[in-house]
């Protein structure tokens, strides 16, 4: 059944500073590009209440250059991501999850910021963000904070962001340009599928071809994106050999219980996980 | 929460509807200002049917709460033919068989329309990626992609 409209209330931020007025009194839910919340809408499963546009906000849109740092503004659609220079340049995975995020009309209306708040297990772009050490800005009228997004999600949909709090930047870190990176989807199509599994993948060595940094994210694999963090540990400081590569799919095997759901079973998600990292690791090597 | 009234520019007129804030875009366009070409097929932003574009960019009209639609240009597929003749992509689709039943027919011109606008040589992928966001349950999308390769050919 659809919703009834009269029940959703609806306000238009017309400035940052009034979207934070708004939502450090009153509790109201922000909407961006709508490509989450409308949905719901119409399928009669979104509770009626109060709604922010935010979409408006141009402060929040901007993607710039800052010393060792790009600032990813939260209303940036996944369009503008993957068409700008900067995310081309330096983290060309961002621009891969929006090129496989939905399809261009979607791409044109859904923000990175979004897709964060909206904190779907099977978002496209936080396991490239994941990898890439993403910072992010929860703003709110008495000031600003970063924290890590790997702190970010705590359980599923549940954000360590207040509720007065809006998300408002995202800050990557411009890394070694040497290192090895790889995005993959696993879906029933290449475009429109919300993800059975996505994987990022980045792999750094040092001169003795010794794994220095490695970070593999996980989308749909969980209630929330996550890293494998102890087969990060296991990998780092070794060179990758077929012993390695065997050992660390194991290690993976053990590490991860997926989530089994309309898309795909627990076990089918493990032994494609299992497979993408083996993909990942012997190409890395060539690398 | 009462009725608001939005603002927008509708294929060049200026127009003003009264409706809720988060009344779908697509319904505003069918039902309040009575442009019916604009179809909606899964509701979800799954299938394009309902696409048009918002300031020249192609979105899902499904999507949209009408508020957001307050002071835009709105274009659905009635923009396309001028009094006397079919848009060249609109050509294409007629002679080679792009439509059957019709209902994803003009999301498809849409996003067809939006790949051109923005590329004047796509290769064969380009083409898949601009209408990987259309779904077609009659063509088998071989006469789609056809009609769009014969609109470039046109163009020419």
């Amino acid at each position: 059944m659809k919703s009834y409209l009269p029940e959703f209330h609806l306000t238009k931020a017309t400035s940052l500073k009034h979207a934070l007025d708004i939502i450090s009194t009153s509790t109201i839910t922000p909407i961006a590009g709508g490509t989450d919340i409308m949905v719901l809408l119409d399928a009669g499963k979104l509770p009626p209440g109060n709604f922010l546009d935010i979409n408006s906000i141009d402060s929040l849109k901007n993607i710039t250059e800052d010393g060792d740092y790009i600032y990813i503004g939260a209303l940036n659609t996944f369009t503008d991501i993957r068409e700008n220079n900067l995310c081309q340049q330096y983290f060309p995975m961002m621009c891969e999850a929006g090129r496989w995020s939905g399809a261009r009309a979607i791409q044109n209306r859904g923000t990175i910021g979004g897709n964060i708040c909206n904190a779907s297990p099977a978002g496209d772009t936080p396991p490239a963000l994941l990898c890439y050490d993403a910072e992010i800005e929860l703003s709110c009228v008495d000031g600003t904070r970063w924290i890590n997004y790997h702190e970010f999600h705590l359980d599923y949909k549940k954000l360590a962001k207040k509720p007065h709090e809006l998300l408002t930047k995202i800050r990557i870190k411009k890394t070694n340009p040497n290192r090895f990176e790889l995005y993959q989807k696993v879906g029933t199509r290449l475009a429109q599928a919300i993800s059975k599994i996505c994987f990022a993948g980045l792999i750094e060595f040092d001169a003795d071809k010794r794994v220095k940094k490695v970070r593999l994210s996980w989308g749909a694999m969980g209630p929330y994106v996550l890293r494998s963090f102890k087969v990060e540990d296991f990998i780092c400081g070794n060179k990758i050999d077929d012993a390695l590569i065997e050992s660390s799919v194991k290690q993976l095997g053990q590490e991860l219980s997926p989530i089994g759901d309309i898309r795909s079973s627990s076990d089918y998600r493990k032994h494609v996980a299992m497979n993408l990292l083996k993909h990942f690791l012997i190409t890395s090597k060539g690398h | 929460m009462n009725k608001t009234t939005v603002n927008f520019e509708l294929n060049g007129a200026p127009t003003q509807v009264s409706t809720y804030p988060m009344a779908r875009l697509l319904d505003v366009i069918r039902e309040d200002a009575q442009m019916t070409g604009t179809k909606e097929g899964c509701g979800e932003g799954e299938c394009g049917a309902c696409s048009i574009f918002m300031d020249g960019k192609l979105v899902n009209s499904c999507l949209v709460p009408a508020l957001q639609a307050n002071g835009k240009k709105i274009e659905t597929v009635e923009s396309l033919a001028s009094e006397s003749a079919l848009s060249k992509i609109q050509q294409a689709f007629f002679i080679h068989g792009g439509a059957q039943c019709g209902i994803c027919t003009p999301g498809m011109l849409m996003a067809a329309t939006d790949l051109l606008k923005t590329n004047s040589s796509p290769t064969d992928e380009d083409i898949r990626e601009a209408l990987a966001g259309n779904l077609c349950r009659c063509t088998g999308y071989t006469k789609i992609f056809k009609s769009v390769l014969e609109a470039l050919k046109a163009d020419q």
